[in-house]
């Protein structure tokens, strides 16, 4: 019988396995390509997670997890930007600008595929990696970004034109070769 | 509505294709899309472009280098993840004075019951391969981190000064001897704490709370209500977990202990409507224990424990509202609702099997209870209204209308900051795990989902109120959390100390772009200090002015007081809901959360003027509390009803078009008066409508109202024509009608509300309406008897 142990060590153990590195992923995103403050976060997060109810949480573990990852990197962001400067950093909610990536990250070991990205809105590449890295429906997108499911939607129609008009001419290449390259 | 968008064509450049492609459609969209993309070559140009910018992006994500955590984090979760087993070795001593002989025990496992369809390890078997004990009782961190670990000790249930009461007929095989011995017994928190507090001796303690928990309805005061508590104080997670089930926490709580004395006051059993499922459900988990025997309950015991439990609630009597004449009474105006309290309520009642007290049942907070498609708003309004009419399906020569309000969405712009202030009950009746316990997960969950500028207070009340959190920013989210956690229920209800204080905190961290609400939280009973209903609703009807909103948030049985509450908030400019179940307060506080906290319109009333020379009469299905005199509808200093963000209102009436059979009573022709002119001067342009919807609303900070009107032609249409939304809230009108044994009923039955809320799920993406088919489903066999 596949059904796990009532071990309440292990069903945590088993969401680390499976969800450390999609989590780290995400969350460097949000915090500048950082791996390590990523890595910080994500302790925290499982550890959070060690205080819920495993029967509760199991229908929704991805959303819960990619959810409380967002807000306590979000949370990070925010404490630190107050301290190097006054600025206030634009919430990734509501940012239109390129996203971290477009500025961190911009050498030319990048595909093509991954520049057209980092152009777009945070809010468009959240999603879109949310989507097509770690497989969340659109509802747990909705969940996990605070946003209703139509707006969602939207920004991932959004971000695939946007993508199909940057790499248009990569489109049928793609088809028959297979590369990206 | 539905076929507007049918018609219209698909543009190339609509998400909708998008999320085709990647399979999020429902299959009603899925197969409009696919007509329209196989009519369409451009569409399935695009289609395939869609999927190949998916290929591209999932093998560019694929190639993202693995990382995880250091190995020095791992260790640090791994030892997180492995609570520390506790072992409970004192034997439970239920030795109070004249505490009869009869235990009731619950050997259940917290995995039996969220594993319900098991074929694992029984119990016992499990009780054998766990783990070693570690600790003794008295480590305190040890015990409050064990939640849900199952303790492996048998616990013997001493019986001292055993009376020889009959044993309750066993309704199922008895358990063994090595059963009675070898029972499992979840450890719980607040067990646990329970007796730690009191130094290890669980017994006086216990007896203690169960004195100032106030045991509710038949059961107060008697001996019985003493092992009732105590075992409800043994098994808060075990219920929790039922919670989660889906569950209502009563229904795995323990009954009182039983004698023959204590079964003679309570009279005869009544004829049982405790379904079949729910029996054998209960059956499974509860146990009483006699002289170290262990047996179950048979159907009686059960049948009557859940009649016991109803007695305390009150209701207040809703008459309902009849046929008026369109001759006599042209107009009709009611303030909006938008609370909810009354489907979770009756849910909880039919979960329970019973039918609810048809006072319970308010239909329009019933219709209020589901989403629905409703066009958005357009321009500035805040809200849409859309009108849709056809055939009356539990009296066909008649219409149905249905006048639908939805509010703008809440993401339609910035965040607001939002000022909580919870005030929450914490006397010793919120001590029971459907209360207390239940509410704080509901707290943890909204905390999670506010943002760092948000704040957040609580201010407790029992005996005397106190802050237990000040106003705290949610970039401090652990100190909210672990002033939620810290909370813990006894001592007597002062409400109105409570009131002021939390209102006092509220307009000290008063935003005026924000949301700023007190969200009081009880099981509706305040005993001490201000008690009387008007002096209350006076109080809050003052607060209300400083321009903090209220919400009130109903937990628990037995002593529910309903009407008291959704007064309460009605004077507080606020809305009422009830939680039974973590799935109602994840909806009230974290999917509504906009709706809830984020008023968009206030003082929202409703006018529909009919046309005599279509209608002959009309009769509005529900709202009866929220009747308006005609010339309050112009007049603003007249209070009425809030829309949220992502609200949806749902009115319906009925009507008699001319011609058809007149229902209910009429009045003679008046002899003095000129007889009312055939529709005099009525324009050509405007006699077919059937009647004009009339709204009046002000923005939250506003005084004066504006008005919206919509005229309404009926287009004939037929009750099998209607949209989706029309059809699904016929039927629960109709299931409304049913259980209120209502007089308007006509020809509504369950099977007929079934079999249309089954055909009209729509998209239901969290399974409400699913939810509801089940529970006239859970209806049929206790109308049958």
């Amino acid at each position: 019988m596949t059904r796990a142990q009532p071990d309440e060590r292990s069903w945590v153990l088993t969401a680390l396995e499976r969800f450390e590195g999609p989590l780290i992923h995400y969350t460097a995103r949000i915090l500048d390509g950082d791996l390590d403050r990523a890595r910080d976060v994500i302790q925290d997060v499982f550890l959070r997670l060690c205080g819920q109810s495993r029967e509760e949480l199991a229908p929704r573990l991805a959303e819960w997890l990619f959810r409380v990852a967002r807000n306590a990197a979000l949370d990070v962001r925010r404490k630190e930007s107050r301290m190097e400067s006054n600025e206030t950093v634009a919430v990734a909610q509501t940012s239109a600008e390129p996203g971290p990536a477009a500025t961190a990250e911009h050498n030319e070991d990048q595909s093509r595929v991954a520049r057209a990205l980092a152009e777009l809105p945070d809010a468009q590449q959240e999603v879109l990696q949310l989507r097509f890295q770690h497989g969340l429906t659109y509802r747990e997108l909705a969940s996990v970004t605070g946003r209703s499911v139509s707006h969602v939607g939207v920004l991932i129609h959004k971000g695939i034109q946007a993508l199909r008009a940057t790499l248009g001419h990569e489109l049928g290449e793609c088809m028959t070769e297979g590369t990206t390259r | 509505m539905t076929e507007q968008k049918k018609n219209e064509r698909l543009h190339a450049d609509d998400p909708r294709l998008t999320a085709h492609a990647l399979g999020e459609t429902n299959p009603t969209e899925q197969a409009e899309l696919e007509a329209a993309i196989a009519a369409d070559p451009e569409l399935a140009r695009e289609l395939a472009e869609i999927h190949e910018v998916g290929a591209l992006l999932e093998k560019e994500f694929d190639g993202v280098e693995p990382v995880s955590l250091t190995d020095e984090q791992k260790k640090k979760v791994a030892a997180a993840a492995a609570p520390p087993v506790s072992i409970w070795r004192a034997p439970l001593r239920v030795a109070a004075a004249g505490l009869v002989g009869v235990g009731i025990w619950w050997i259940a496992q917290s995995d039996r019951i969220a594993d319900d369809s098991s074929t694992g390890p029984s119990t016992e078997a499990t009780a054998r391969t766990a783990v070693e004990p570690q600790h003794e009782l008295g480590d305190v961190e040890s015990i409050r981190e064990s939640a849900i670990a199952p303790a492996v000790d048998p616990i013997v249930l001493p019986v001292e000064n055993p009376t020889p009461a009959p044993a309750p007929a066993p309704a199922q095989k008895p358990r063994t001897e090595q059963a009675a011995t070898e029972q499992i017994v979840t450890v719980t928190r607040r067990f646990s704490e329970d007796l730690l507090a009191a130094g290890q001796t669980p017994v006086n303690r216990t007896h203690l709370r169960f004195d100032a928990f106030g045991i509710t309805g038949s059961n107060e005061g008697t001996q019985a209500g003493s092992v009732d508590s105590l075992v409800r104080f043994a098994q808060p997670d075990l219920t929790e977990l039922a919670l989660q089930s889906g569950a209502h926490a009563d229904s795995y709580f323990m009954g009182p202990s039983i004698t023959n004395q204590t079964w003679g006051s309570f009279g005869q059993p009544t004829p049982g409507n405790l379904t079949e499922t729910a029996l054998k459900q209960f059956k499974d988990h509860l146990m009483t224990v006699t002289d170290g025997k262990v047996s179950g309950w048979s159907d009686d015991q059960l049948r009557l424990y859940y009649f016991n439990k109803q007695s305390a609630e009150s209701y207040a009597r809703i008459v309902e509202n009849a046929f008026a004449n369109v001759k006599d009474i042209p107009l009709s105006t009611f303030s909006i609702d938008v609370d909810t309290a009354s489907y979770a309520n009756m849910r909880r009642i039919l979960r329970q099997g019973q039918l609810p007290p048809p006072d319970a049942i308010r239909i329009e907070e019933m219709l209020n209870y589901f989403s629905y498609n409703y066009p958005g708003p357009r321009g500035d309004r805040p809200f849409s209204v859309d009108v849709e009419v056809a055939s009356c399906p539990w009296q066909t020569e008649h219409r149905l209308a249905r006048i639908a309000l939805r509010g703008r969405d809440p993401e339609a712009r910035e965040p607001q900051k939002r000022n909580l202030v919870f005030l929450i009950d914490v006397s010793g009746s919120m001590d029971s795990p459907d209360k207390l316990p239940l509410l704080k997960r509901g707290m943890k969950l909204l905390t999670e989902n506010l943002n760092s500028q948000d704040r957040v207070a609580i201010v407790t009340y029992a005996g005397e109120s106190g802050c237990a959190l000040e106003p705290t920013p949610c970039n401090e989210r652990t100190k909210i959390l672990d002033a939620i956690e810290k909370m813990s229920a006894g001592g007597s209800t002062n409400g109105e100390a409570g009131i002021q204080l939390a209102y006092q905190l509220a307009v000290q961290n008063f935003d005026k772009e924000g949301i700023n609400r007190v969200i009081l939280a009880t099981d509706g009973d305040f005993n001490v200090g201000m008690s009387e209903d008007a002096p209350l609703t006076r109080l809050i009807e003052d607060k209300a002015k400083s321009g903090v909103f209220l919400s009130v948030l109903g937990f628990g049985t037995g002593n529910l007081k309903d009407s008291k509450m959704e007064s309460l908030a009605d004077h507080g400019n606020g809305n009422y809901a009830y939680i039974d179940s973590i799935r109602e307060a994840r909806k009230v506080l974290v999917h509504e959360i906009g709706a809830t906290l984020e008023t968009i319109a206030k003082d929202v009333k409703i006018q529909v003027e009919f046309n005599p020379a279509q209608v002959a009469s009309y009769r509005l299905i529900g709202y009866e509390n929220r009747a308006l005199q005609a010339q309050d509808f112009n007049d603003d200093k007249k209070d009425a009803g809030e829309i949220g963000a992502g609200h949806r209102v749902t009115a319906l009436y009925q009507i008699v078009p001319v011609g058809g059979s007149p229902v209910g009573a009429s009045v003679d022709p008046l002899k003095y008066q000129k007889k009312p002119q055939q529709p005099a001067n009525v324009p050509d342009e405007v006699s077919n409508e059937l009647m004009t919807v009339k709204l009046r609303y002000k923005q939250p900070d506003g005084d004066t109202s504006q008005k919206i009107e919509h005229p309404v032609v009926d287009s004939e249409n037929e009750f099998a024509k209607a949209s989706t939304d029309f059809r699904f809230a016929s039927a629960v009108a109709q299931f409304g009608l049913v259980l209120r044994s209502s007089q308007f009923a006509g020809s509504a039955t369950l099977e007929s509300a079934h079999s249309i809320a089954k055909e009209s799920l729509g998209d239901d993406l969290h399974g409400y309406r699913q939810e509801f088919v089940e529970l006239i489903e859970a209806a049929l066999p206790m109308f049958k008897r």
